[in-house]
């Protein structure tokens, strides 16, 4: 497994997103869903890009109900930027790398 | 990067490996119940970073071999060759470090080629200034991070402003291929991709149909599939629309079904293409 990504739970999900200062990107998956394992190595690409600045975070939705009827996820692939907890940013849908990159470089 | 730095045993070790994995039927059996990963033959989790590491191959070309194995489907026992050919193509000591290079201009020749022929004008600006960086990449001279970054920004500056949808398809490969390959694995399947729909809409603009046709006959066919909504609820897991479609109006279906098809054989064709030359491309490379 790629030790660039990590998982987060119902449980973790809150400390996960509010570290301080580092950006945190949450990719929102499940199983069943074909765009979300397409995305997956992009995420890969980009973690690896940015491992100072950025950190990747993936949160099952079927697995981790609560968190995800919370954050209202209707569609998934969808990813969510947070800054010191807070949402700055969502996507929904597959994004090339360049564009995933662009917007990570926003919030930098 | 160096293929199979360990030398001829490790080689022997991985290239069995995908062996014992395809005659285990772990890689495309016969009922396509197992996918065509390579990279799952080598690494369990399918962690191309892994297979990188433990193949000396680059993990773009893995992903691309990959995609070109999953357009090759239709023939099974040629698409198992591939992936043992494949694995046992480059020599021990291999210097594989600028082929992903060299298979990115590969991919924005053939894009230029193809958008000349059909289209007759000049593609993008930003593509041939990335271009220019993947040749003195290529060569051994390096750009520097900024000048990567400029690249990628102007090419999605121009994607943005793009109207036109075949042109913003020579852009979008320009914002993709805006990277050090070594540094994103992801860069050739997606570069290849764009590559490969640009082939479908080039089959699309030659073919017999006009675009009108073809969103008549969408119309066409989104009233057919509101007209046998209670046939749908009747029968759930009977209902099937390609079959109605053909039934009830199988003049229409047959040219839908042939322009599709073409354009689905175009796309197939140019993945194919390119896996068999990164094969060309690990192949030729010198030896540390």
């Amino acid at each position: 497994m790629n030790n660039l990504i990590t998982h987060a739970s119902d449980a973790t999900f809150d400390a996960m997103t509010r570290t301080d200062g580092k950006l945190v990107l949450v990719d929102f998956w499940a199983d069943w869903c074909g765009p979300c394992k397409a995305l997956s190595p992009v995420l890969d690409d980009i973690a690896e890009s940015f491992p100072d600045e950025l950190s990747v975070v993936k949160l099952d939705i079927v697995a981790n109900e609560a968190t995800a009827a919370r954050l209202g996820v209707r569609g998934i692939p969808l990813l969510i930027f947070y800054r010191d907890g807070a949402e700055v940013e969502r996507s929904v849908g597959i994004l090339s790398k360049t564009r995933l990159a662009n917007i990570v470089e926003k919030h930098l | 990067m160096h293929a199979f730095p360990e030398g001829a045993t490790q080689k022997d070790t991985i290239v069995a490996s995908v062996a014992r994995a395809i005659d285990a039927g772990l890689f495309l059996d016969d009922d396509h119940t197992t996918n065509g990963s390579l990279i799952k033959c080598v690494v369990d989790d399918g962690d191309v970073r892994t297979f990188e590491r433990e193949t000396g191959i680059p993990g773009s070309l893995a992903l691309l071999a990959d995609m070109s194995v999953g357009f090759r489907t239709d023939d099974l026992p040629a698409a198992r060759r591939f992936a043992g050919i494949w694995i046992a193509t480059p020599v021990p000591g291999a210097d594989l470090t600028r082929v992903p290079n060299a298979m990115i201009l590969w991919v924005i020749d053939r894009a230029e080629q193809i958008w000349r022929s059909a289209f007759h004008d000049d593609p993008s600006e930003v593509l041939r200034t990335i271009r220019e960086l993947h040749a003195r990449q290529s060569s051994g001279q390096d750009p520097d991070r900024t000048e990567w970054s400029k690249a990628r920004g102007d090419a999605l500056a121009r994607t943005d402003a793009e109207t036109d949808d075949r042109r913003s398809l020579i852009n979008r490969m320009a914002e993709t291929l805006a990277w050090p390959p070594l540094t994103s694995r992801t860069i050739l399947s997606e570069g290849v991709r764009i590559l490969a729909d640009m082939a479908g809409a080039v089959t699309a603009a030659n073919a017999p149909m006009t675009q009108e046709e073809r969103a008549g006959i969408h119309r066409t066919m989104e009233a057919l599939f509101a007209e046998t909504e209670a046939e749908r609820d009747a029968d759930p897991e009977g209902y099937f629309f390609p079959d109605i479609f053909h039934a009830r109006m199988p003049e229409i279906a047959e040219r839908f079904t042939a322009d599709l098809n073409a354009q689905n054989a175009a796309v197939a064709d140019t993945v194919v293409a390119a896996g068999d030359k990164a094969l060309e491309l690990m192949g030729a490379a010198p030896r540390a």
